[in-house]
């Protein structure tokens, strides 16, 4: 029986035989498209899929279209790995995009290593991603100078003396909230709590009824757009008006859809900023091919897809042969490249790019 | 006995096989039930009696022979279905709903009537007036009830269904011979009054006090069938089933 | 004293709401006897439809939240027409899976159908609040638990003075003697669960209020909240339905509340536990009935203490197909040439998953079949193993060996630490029992941060390395997939051994009939805690090697959905059939990869084919043993 399914098995996971000059270059994604996350691998996949689209358009990569295989891990590391293992033995695959968390990346990032396929992730912000293997690439900034910008935000614009922070518990939270927090208390701010918020978790009574005691100057929402928005919700309805600011994440429109006008006075920090002129073009395609405006994930992972291709236009340019190897190194040493992100310019696999602190206001962002 | 002619068949059980899964436990069993009447079925362990009882509620269904009440086929029919017919169940082993409420339980028996809901409540106060025990624990719950009040229990259930027909499964099993002996009374009585019943019973020697005509079977066979009177006589069967042993 | 007073009151306006959930359970297992684990995918369509009504439509929200509940309703009845009814003859583990296919398959339409991103669903009575000192009470929370009292009032009536109710409570405790009344029991059934369906959309449009938003993923969370405060209660009870959602809900909020949200469902699931070892009947359960068997005996169940029994207890036996002991190491030597046969990584990675899955499959299957105690909690046995190596191998650098021997000696004990609160139950309550075990896990490999790195789990596990076969470091995928395969084929040759032995015998003695088995002068308990050592020894060895093969190891790996896919894998494959749960954990974990093609559809066709597998071949593909 074993036997059988494995021959089976055989005939299904065979990879199709060579490549010629003519065929499509390959590009995997691999994100969560089912499942808890699945609005931010969803928003990987639009964004990509409008980037590929405008290029096959313009004619492809010096007359070779560009073909992405998307498969869903569901945020599951044993499905990154195995989907890893299928993209690096899909023939004329040359890049990776993805997978959405630190953990889910982790989980593929030494197979493409092995493979020497190049693996950028739009979303991951853990220092120890880049560290795998000259192959891993990200595309959001790392952790640390998103915890400075976090700080700044708390210190500066929301005038606190005292803070409470409640973060997602999972490896983006975790580190965000502690960055943040040693931030605070090091230049001479407190914070009053920093609190874990488990997965699944919607239920914020009580940690409102906790705030409420601690009479804090402000809240840090390092949370995801709907637990943010559930938890500024309830602690309006509990009469606690304290300013308060957010990470990343909650530059999604989603966090104005839920929250409402409980999310108006929110200050936020982004690196892409739909209202910037410069990213005006992005913006209408986006919304006219999505009926929605892009949130930050569509930008970084519409960023990952440029970058990427615009390596493999330079390998083929410059008459190298088409491998992994050659675009990781046209992405390593790269010029700067800027995008609807702001400016990538890889060192070791990592950016820096300059955040933008705004506001929300009138169901909007502006820049603060 | 003499009347038997003029009555009726009520019941006809016509050359049932009934099936577990491979195991075959009924041989072409048959049995008829007229008006008035009160059968007993008789056998030791296994032998298909209580088997017989169930094809005619429906609760097994019989892959040969045709079973049919006041001439209809019942025996492809659901449960409900015959009980809607007029036929009434003493189960084997009681059978209470153990939380619920004596009262909730009587009532129980009359949920085919339940559209006659004045009927029913003059007929719950006369069971109240036979079994007084139960009056006094009506609103307890009836798992709580002794093994003698709870078969009173059911009696009085089957009662409330005013069936036309009563099937009985084993009512003196597990029971002290004290209650046994208050069955048989309560039994003898409804008899008296006229009701047709089907009495399953490991007990023969009471069981063919009460009834008129009765059958033994054995391994699922008919082996004997005469009137209670010639039974009983029968010098083999009690030898088989009239020890004392088999009151325990 | 403020704090306490204002968490106590956020306990029970949320207590309330799983109140309404349990409600829906209790309703469906006191009737039918089964648990619906649907009860999640109902709640959030209720939710959904109340939230299509109101944007897509227009509707004010009451007449929305109307049709919702009618819409639910009436779904609920046809599941059980279309879905429960034929099966059942089978064994209550069948049904129990095909409502666990069936809410995949909701759940998964309901992606499709309203995208998976959480949606706006306003509340009107948001704005109106009460405040008492710092504490306050919004309309919303006034609504829900007005609606949550009067719908168990009106529900208390129904079921006591209502003919309807007393043959639904007939029905529940003796179905035979029920239909012996002349009450129609599959109606009864079908009455139940369209109930259930009601009160499941019900709490679903008063969760969509109180968080102002819906998601596709709200049903399976609440569900098992629902389940503990069933249980809590008493699983067949309704008071105790309610009395259990607002114990749970207040622990929690003060769990939460005192220290720290990350605790809540810690101690939301300890509690059960805990409860279950002391008090298994449940907090209104009827003590007096423990005497007849407790409640399942008391709800006319099987004398059987486990949920394989057949329900019509007449069922004819599948013929069992099962390979020898040494079958496994054959097929493991026929499997071993695999890498020279094929060029990419992806077949090596996939299989090597399977074998793993096939493994930990067995291991449910051990428990689950020959004890007939229904694991749905092996993700934490399976955790602990996977953890033991990351740990051991990465930061002690231990050699493979020593890891996994520790691995499996670690979880093992684990295991039976973990069935102690489970050795008085039976039925459907080890079984919920277990998957609080499951939570449990989950949580602390979440929350345990300076062993298990928490949420950040633990990355770069290094390459097995071979101690006693000159320091070899398997670093390439054929290397470990060897491994993988070499361990696996000895762990099922193992179990094979086990089940097969006269351990197994005993075991299987003890899952027909524990009473009788006790009686006999067999030490039951002795050999339940063996079954559990045994099985956490296989989860513990497959856990290790998803260490070594992954690299990975975090919280997300070992969550109940796993739990859940492995108690299908095994029930497919045939409980107690090793054979059975291996090849089902292989063909389980590979047929998603096979369904690739179909995309989004790719959960809704699993459903399916477990769906019509169930139907097909009620005792697992390869027979029940």
């Amino acid at each position: 029986m074993a036997i059988v399914t494995a021959a089976m098995a055989a005939v299904v996971f065979a990879a199709p035989a060579s490549v010629s000059a003519a065929d499509p270059i390959r590009i995997g994604l691999f994100a969560p498209l089912t499942g808890s996350v699945a609005a931010y691998g969803v928003r990987f996949r639009e964004a990509i899929e409008l980037k590929v689209g405008q290029v096959n358009a313009a004619g492809g990569v010096e007359g070779r279209p560009i073909e992405i295989i998307t498969e869903d891990d569901r945020n599951q590391p044993e499905d990154d790995a195995t989907i890893a293992q299928k993209l690096v033995g899909t023939p004329g695959l040359v890049l990776a995009i993805g997978g959405f968390s630190t953990t889910a990346s982790m989980a593929a990032a030494p197979i493409f290593a092995e493979a020497k396929i190049p693996q950028i992730s739009p979303s991951v912000t853990h220092p120890d991603f880049t560290k795998q293997s000259p192959y891993q690439f990200r595309q959001n900034n790392q952790e640390t100078s998103l915890a400075q910008t976090n700080a700044e935000i708390i210190l500066d614009k929301l005038k606190a003396k005292t803070v409470v922070i409640p973060y997602s518990q999972d490896d983006r939270g975790q580190f965000s909230s502690a960055g943040t927090a040693a931030l605070i208390e090091k230049a001479g701010g407190k914070v009053l709590l920093r609190e874990p918020v488990a997965p699944n978790s919607k239920d914020f009574r009580p940690l409102v009824s906790k705030i409420k005691s601690l009479k804090p100057d402000a809240v840090f929402l390092d949370l995801y757009a709907q637990e943010a928005a559930i938890l500024i919700q309830q602690l309006h309805q509990a009469g606690l008006n304290i300013p308060a600011g957010g990470p990343t994440p909650l530059t999604s429109p989603q966090f104005i859809e839920l929250a409402g006008k409980d999310a108006e006075g929110v200050v936020l920090h982004t690196i892409f900023f739909p209202g910037d002129p410069s990213n005006k073009e992005f913006v209408q395609a986006y919304a006219a091919k999505y009926g929605r405006q892009p949130d930050q994930w569509a930008a970084l992972a519409y960023d990952s897809a440029d970058v990427g291709i615009e390596a493999i236009r330079r390998v083929v340019k410059f008459g190298k042969p088409l491998t992994g190897e050659a675009v990781r190194d046209e992405l390593d040493n790269g010029p700067p490249y800027k995008g609807v992100t702001g400016i990538t310019k890889y060192d070791r696999g990592s950016v820096e790019k300059k955040p933008t602190i705004i506001i929300i206001h009138n169901g909007g962002y502006s820049v603060l | 006995m003499h009347v038997l002619a003029e009555k009726a068949v009520r019941l006809r059980i016509d050359a049932v096989d009934v099936y577990y899964g491979a195991v075959q436990a009924l041989f072409g069993v048959s049995i008829s039930v007229h008006g008035g009447e009160v059968v007993a079925v008789l056998g030791g362990n296994a032998s298909g009696k209580s088997t017989t009882l169930k094809s005619v509620l429906g609760l097994v269904h019989p892959t040969r022979g045709e079973i049919h009440l006041d001439g209809q086929r019942i025996d492809r029919l659901s449960t409900p279905d015959i009980i809607d017919r007029g036929v009434g169940s003493v189960p084997e082993g009681r059978r209470v709903f153990p939380r619920m409420s004596v009262r909730e339980n009587l009532l129980l028996g009359a949920y085919p009537r339940r559209h006659d809901p004045k009927h029913v409540a003059d007929d719950l106060e006369q069971v109240f007036k036979v079994f007084p025990r139960l009056k006094e624990r009506s609103q307890q719950a009836a798992g709580t009830l002794s093994g003698g009040e709870q078969q009173m229990l059911v009696l009085g259930r089957a009662w409330l269904r005013r069936p036309s027909l009563l099937c009985i499964d084993e009512p003196s099993m597990g029971l002290s011979p004290r209650f046994v002996d208050q069955v048989y009374e309560v039994l003898a009585g409804w008899k008296a009054a006229g009701l047709t019943i089907l009495i399953v019973e490991q007990n023969a020697r009471l069981a063919l006090e009460l009834a008129d005509r009765a059958y033994v079977l054995q391994h699922g066979h008919v082996i004997r069938e005469g009137t209670a009177a010639e039974l009983a006589a029968d010098e083999s069967i009690q030898r088989a089933y009239l020890g004392e042993s088999e009151v325990a | 004293m403020e704090l306490l007073f204002s968490q106590i009151l956020n306990g029970l306006v949320i207590g309330q709401v799983y109140a309404l959930i349990a409600l829906g359970f209790t309703l469906v297992f006191g009737v039918a006897n089964i648990i619906n684990f649907a009860q999640g995918a109902l709640f959030m369509l209720g939710a959904f439809l109340a939230f299509s009504g109101i944007a897509w439509f227009g509707l004010p929200l009451v007449p929305a939240a109307l049709i919702s509940v009618v819409l639910v309703a009436a779904l609920g009845a046809v599941l059980e027409r279309v879905v429960l009814r034929p099966l059942s003859g089978a064994s209550a583990i069948t049904p129990l899976l095909s409502t666990l296919a069936i809410s995949m398959i909701l759940d998964q339409a309901a992606e499709m159908i309203w995208t998976p991103e959480p949606q706006s669903f306003p509340s009107p009575l948001a704005e109106s609040r009460i405040f008492i000192g710092d504490a306050f009470v919004t309309g919303t929370d006034a609504a829900i638990f007005g609606f949550g009292l009067l719908t168990a009032i009106g529900l208390m009536i129904l079921l006591s003075r209502t003919w309807l109710g007393r043959a639904l409570r007939a029905t529940s405790e003796d179905r035979d003697a029920a239909a012996q009344m002349g009450i129609r029991t599959d109606s009864m059934r079908q009455y139940s669960f369209a109930l259930a369906g009601a009160l499941g959309a019900l709490s679903g449009i008063f969760v969509a209020l109180y968080f102002q938003s819906v998601f596709p993923q709200m049903g399976l969370p609440f569900a098992l909240k629902g389940f503990a405060a069933a249980l809590l209660g008493g699983l067949t009870s309704i008071p105790g339905a309610v009395v259990g959602g607002v114990v749970l809900g207040v622990a929690e909020t003060l769990a939460s509340g005192y220290l720290g949200d990350n605790y809540r469902d810690v101690v939301a699931f300890a509690l059960l536990l805990l409860l279950l070892m002391f008090r298994p009947q449940g907090l209104l359960g009827d003590h007096r009935l423990e005497a007849l068997g407790g409640a399942s005996a008391a709800a006319g169940a099987a004398p059987s203490t486990s949920l394989l029994a057949s329900a019509g207890g007449a069922a004819v036996r599948q013929r069992v197909i099962a390979l020898p002991a040494w079958g496994f190491i054959v097929l493991g030597a026929a499997l071993a040439p695999l890498p020279f046969l094929s060029s990419g990584g992806y077949l090596l990675q996939a299989v090597s998953y399977g074998l793993i899955f096939a493994l930990l499959s067995a291991s449910v299957s051990l428990v689950s079949g020959s004890i007939g105690i229904l694991s749905i909690g092996h993700s934490a046995f399976f955790g602990i193993g996977a953890y033991a190596v990351a740990i051991l191998a990465r930061f002690y650098a231990w050699p493979a060996e020593a890891s996994l021997i520790a691995a499996i000696v670690i979880t093992s004990f684990v295991a039976m630490l973990a069935a102690l609160p489970l050795l008085r139950l039976s039925g459907h309550t080890v079984a919920l029992g277990t998957l609080a075990i499951g939570q449990i896990g989950y949580l602390v490999f979440l929350n345990w941060d300076t062993m298990t790195r928490g949420p950040l789990g633990i990355p770069n596990v290094p390459a097995p390395v071979l101690v006693l076969f000159d320091n070899i470091r398997l670093v390439r995928l054929p290397q470990k997939y060897w491994l993988v395969l070499a361990l696996v084929s000895l762990g099922l040759f193992l179990a094979e051994r086990f089940v097969g032995s006269e351990i197994g015998r005993v075991w299987r003695a003890i899952r027909e009939d524990r009473l009788a088995a006790h009686t006999a002068g067999v030490p039951v308990r002795r050999y339940i805690l063996t079954a559990f050592a045994v099985s956490g020894a296989l989860a513990g060895l497959a856990g290790g090697l998803l260490a070594y093969l992954q690299t990975v190891v975090s919280p997300e790996s070992f969550t109940v959905e796993l739990s859940i896919v492995t108690v299908i894998m095994a029930v497919l494959g045939g409980l107690g059939n090793m054979t059975g749960a291996a090849v089902a954990g292989f063909a389980l974990t590979i047929l998603p990869e096979l369904l690739r093609g179909f995309s989004d559809w790719r959960l809704i066709v699993y459903g399916l084919i477990l769906l019509v597998v169930l139907r097909l071949r009620p005792q697992g593909l390869l027979g029940a043993r």
